[in-house]
């Protein structure tokens, strides 16, 4: 057939092919059909199912998996000296310093004043969820963890469902640090359905601390309209966080098992993202310890963090 | 088969080339909302909430996000519904586009399931991608099987 023929390059529909077989726009009305069916289907069953299922809220709190916090609290020294400052995927920002402060402090439970380490956030936060796993990390190598629950950040915002912990009941005991928490909001809606449901308020002291430091005079790149943002963690007024260290979407389709289970992992990108910032926050706390315990302090992972931050 | 047998309407090569465009403008834009969530530009409250759509656990499939491979596909329909690829002469070419947009539309019901059934919110440019697979699988449906001989030409 020669390609030069115009009469052959734009057949007439008569010569189009007049095969046997299906009538022509039977494929489209199945088709069309199909869709439209299984559509409809899938409508039906999201008005007649109602909304979304209510996440668990604090009213009925959920301890931590035993086996998770083992693998929370029990990481492997060569996993934090492997990793050091290593996050290859997701980029992790170290707590900022902060100069001639007065010190924030208090009473440990053998009546010692110690720094504090002062975190402000929320359950619906997802900034505030990934943040948590690095902070509980970096905390467990100065002092034991109790009363951590399980938690998972507000299903319809952005980073939905990231799995996380609360500090609701949590307790901390150490020598060396106090750490108090603040969760302002549940993850769901109050009745009104207008905002968050209240949790926790916090004093006019840690409002104060919040008003002050979290503020772009303080923090590096953070804008006016970030100010008094969450999650904010103050290590002792040396150190500041404002926003989450690590983005929540290097958390995203992983459960919380399987986040825990990986910190064993120094090849995992998460578990990268994670003990990179607890390495970074452990550097921060070693300097309010005077670098106790030596052992953590002194470990290659932390000094890789502190001299990366130009701690001294 | 011969080249005249191949033949297509001219107004469905515009169509599905026109579509796979659009298809690949919204999910390239859907990629790199999916890295950068803040450049997002969409509502988030209510029922339409693109964020939560797009950073949802639904939105990786084998560790692969979903929107790479709503681009993956798109770049491959916007190939085979070019005016080249329907002017060729190998039947893999036109057996391809047809299977790829079946499969693509099948992905989408999950989709649409994911989003109404689990994540319960929707993404507009999503549904806009969804939108245009749909249209894309009406219009081959309308053409590829007589071009193929699957089915009795409309106009014989």
């Amino acid at each position: 057939m020669p390609k030069s023929s115009r009469h052959q390059r734009r057949p007439a529909p008569s010569k189009a092919p007049a095969k046997g077989g299906r009538p022509a726009g039977l494929f489209t009305w199945i088709a069309v059909g199909l869709v439209v069916v299984v559509v409809a289907a899938l409508v039906i069953i999201k008005v007649t199912s109602g909304g979304p299922a209510k996440t668990p809220s604090s009213s009925t709190f959920q301890p931590i998996n035993p086996g998770v916090m083992t693998e929370l609290t029990t990481i492997p020294a060569s996993v934090f000296n492997t990793v050091g400052i290593t996050s290859p995927i997701a980029a992790v920002d170290p707590p900022q310093s902060v100069s001639k402060q007065p010190a924030l402090v208090a009473t440990n439970s053998a009546g010692a004043s110690v720094p504090e380490v002062l975190y402000m956030g929320a359950e619906y936060c997802p900034y505030c969820a990934a943040q948590r796993w690095a902070t509980i990390i970096a905390l467990s190598r100065f002092g034991t963890w109790s009363g951590l629950g399980n938690m998972s950040s507000y299903s319809n915002d952005v980073y939905p469902n990231t799995p996380t912990f609360t500090f609701i009941k949590a307790k901390y005991k150490s020598q060396y640090l106090v750490f108090k928490s603040v969760e302002e909001y549940t993850n769901y809606l109050d009745t009104a359905g207008t905002y968050y449901a209240k949790l926790q308020t916090p004093t006019s002291g840690e409002v104060a601390l919040i008003s002050k430091y979290d503020q772009p005079k303080y923090i590096k790149g953070l804008t006016a309209a970030e100010a008094e943002s969450i999650p904010f963690i103050d290590y002792g007024n040396q150190f500041l966080v404002a926003g989450a260290s690590y983005s929540p979407s290097t958390l995203t389709g992983s459960s919380r098992n399987e986040i825990a289970g990986a910190l064993s992992n120094a090849s995992s990108p998460i578990t990268d993202a994670i003990i990179t910032s607890a390495n970074y926050q452990t550097a921060a706390l070693c300097k309010l310890t005077n670098n106790q315990p030596g052992d953590v302090c002194m470990s290659s992972g932390v000094q890789t963090a502190a001299k990366a931050m130009g701690i001294k | 088969m011969s080249e005249s047998e191949l033949r297509v309407p001219h107004w469905a090569v515009a169509t599905t080339f026109t579509l796979s465009l659009i298809g690949l403008a919204l999910s390239t834009y859907l990629t790199i909302t999916h890295f950068e969530p803040q450049a997002l530009v969409c509502t988030d409250n209510g029922f339409i909430n693109c964020a939560a759509v797009t950073t949802s656990a639904q939105s990786h499939i084998l560790g692969i996000p979903v929107a790479i491979l709503g681009l993956g596909n798109y770049v491959v329909m916007t190939a085979l519904n070019s005016p080249w690829a329907w002017r060729s002469k190998h039947r893999w070419v036109h057996e391809a586009r047809f299977i790829l947009a079946i499969v693509a539309m099948c992905f989408v019901l999950w989709l649409i399931y994911a989003e109404l059934i689990i994540i319960n919110n929707i993404c507009l440019y999503c549904t806009g991608v969804h939108i245009t697979t749909f249209a894309l699988l009406i219009v081959l449906t309308l053409v590829s099987p007589a071009q193929l001989g699957w089915s009795r030409s409309r106009a014989s």
